[in-house]
């Protein structure tokens, strides 16, 4: 699959990067559809944070369930989503109080809060989905809730 | 949409406690700062008005009702004194952060906040999504290098303003404007100014860092045509 990859300040390309894959049960899969640029990404854009070279950009997607996996059931196949930034477990002391912003499990470096997704047509990487937002067209009234682990590193 | 800018931008307005009939203001009129606008709009406030000094950006927040500030032009601070009979707005909200810098480009990270301090009346709320890091090695000064700015918090105190910040939690508010969307009360769409193939992300980011005229938001989408191996 292709992706957005951070080469260094000011520098971005897009690559063939390894395809993204269900390894947990609470895994979605996502065919990307709609990607934005956001302007956080530019604080990193121009080398003013720690974001390394080589991994990828963007963090607001919506796209297409391809698969999910065997513990997944609300979300489904087919599903039209978008993925809130945050990367969230959706079950810790801090997200059952709706700070998924400050998840405790996605997130286990104290010294460290928060995370984004990247810039990927399959979803941003080998690691499992988390929290969709059913989205069907755009006038979905069904929304489907995946509540899945997700490892990933920090970005800002 | 609801991945990241709208919920923030709502974040920002629930945090600095936007009601009806609100006067608030938005420092900052990139996508965040844009959202914010119309989430403050959406919540009844009675004038919203927003500081940049991007033409582009300014006429977005016309375009929902906002007032636009120029500050390479006008006192932003005053201008918003004016607009609230010498008061202050109610509420504000940073959309800016950390790499807030005067229109000639010079970084001053307390630009925003202190401005906004100066600019909410006694007793209001600030909401501040705009990024801030603790640690910013290529900050233009010390204290900015050790993600510190020079606070006016004497004055933040004697007001006695409240003030919240950090990321937006997007599962909280993503269904509610998912919904104001679909019900057509809401349309964030309104800032995207570009939709081209993922390959041509490194130009797009290239206009966007640039603040090049016209491109205010910008959608990537990998399958489109032109966008293939």
């Amino acid at each position: 699959m292709k992706a957005v990859v951070y080469e260094g300040p000011r520098q971005v390309s897009v690559k063939d990067v390894p395809d993204a894959r269900i390894e947990r049960p609470t895994d979605v899969l996502v065919r990307v559809t709609s990607a934005n640029i956001c302007g956080s990404d530019l604080h990193m854009y121009e080398g003013r944070t720690d974001f390394e070279t080589g991994r990828w950009f963007g963090h607001e997607n919506l796209g297409e369930v391809v698969e999910v996996g065997d513990g997944v059931d609300k979300v489904k196949v087919g599903d039209w989503v978008v993925l809130p930034f945050n990367i969230a477990c959706g079950h810790c002391k801090n997200c059952e109080r709706q700070l998924t912003n400050y998840c405790l499990t996605a997130q286990p470096e104290p010294q460290m809060a928060g995370a984004a997704f990247g810039f990927a047509d399959m979803g941003p990487g080998p690691a499992g989905r988390q929290s969709c937002c059913g989205c069907r067209g755009a006038t979905s009234t069904a929304c489907g809730w995946a509540r899945t682990r997700k490892r990933s590193r920090p970005t800002t | 949409m609801l991945a990241d800018i709208f919920p923030t931008g709502y974040h920002a307005t629930e945090m600095a406690g936007v009601k009806p009939g609100d006067q608030t203001v938005i420092y900052g009129a990139g996508p965040v700062g844009l959202m914010a606008a119309l989430s403050a709009t959406i919540r009844g406030a009675g004038k919203v008005m927003v500081v940049d000094r991007q033409p582009d950006r300014l006429r977005l927040a016309e375009s929902i009702g906002a007032i636009a500030i120029d500050d390479s032009k006008v006192d932003p601070v005053q201008v918003v004194l004016d607009e609230t009979m010498g008061l202050g707005a109610d509420n504000g909200c940073e959309c800016v952060g950390y790499q807030a810098h005067e229109p000639d480009g010079q970084e001053q990270a307390s630009l925003t906040m202190n401005r906004l301090v100066a600019s909410v009346r006694f007793t209001g709320s600030i909401g501040a999504v705009g990024v801030y890091v603790p640690q910013d090695p290529g900050g233009s000064d010390d204290l900015a290098k050790q993600g510190k700015i020079a606070l006016d918090f004497g004055m933040l105190w004697f007001k006695g303003l409240h003030l919240g910040t950090g990321q937006a939690p997007v599962k909280k508010y993503n269904r509610q404007l998912r919904d104001l969307i679909a019900g057509g009360k809401a349309e964030p769409s309104f800032i995207v100014s570009h939709e081209l193939p993922l390959e041509q992300a490194p130009e797009a980011y290239d206009h966007f860092d640039k603040r090049d005229d016209g491109w205010t938001k910008v959608v990537l989408h990998p399958a489109m045509a032109g966008a293939g191996a």
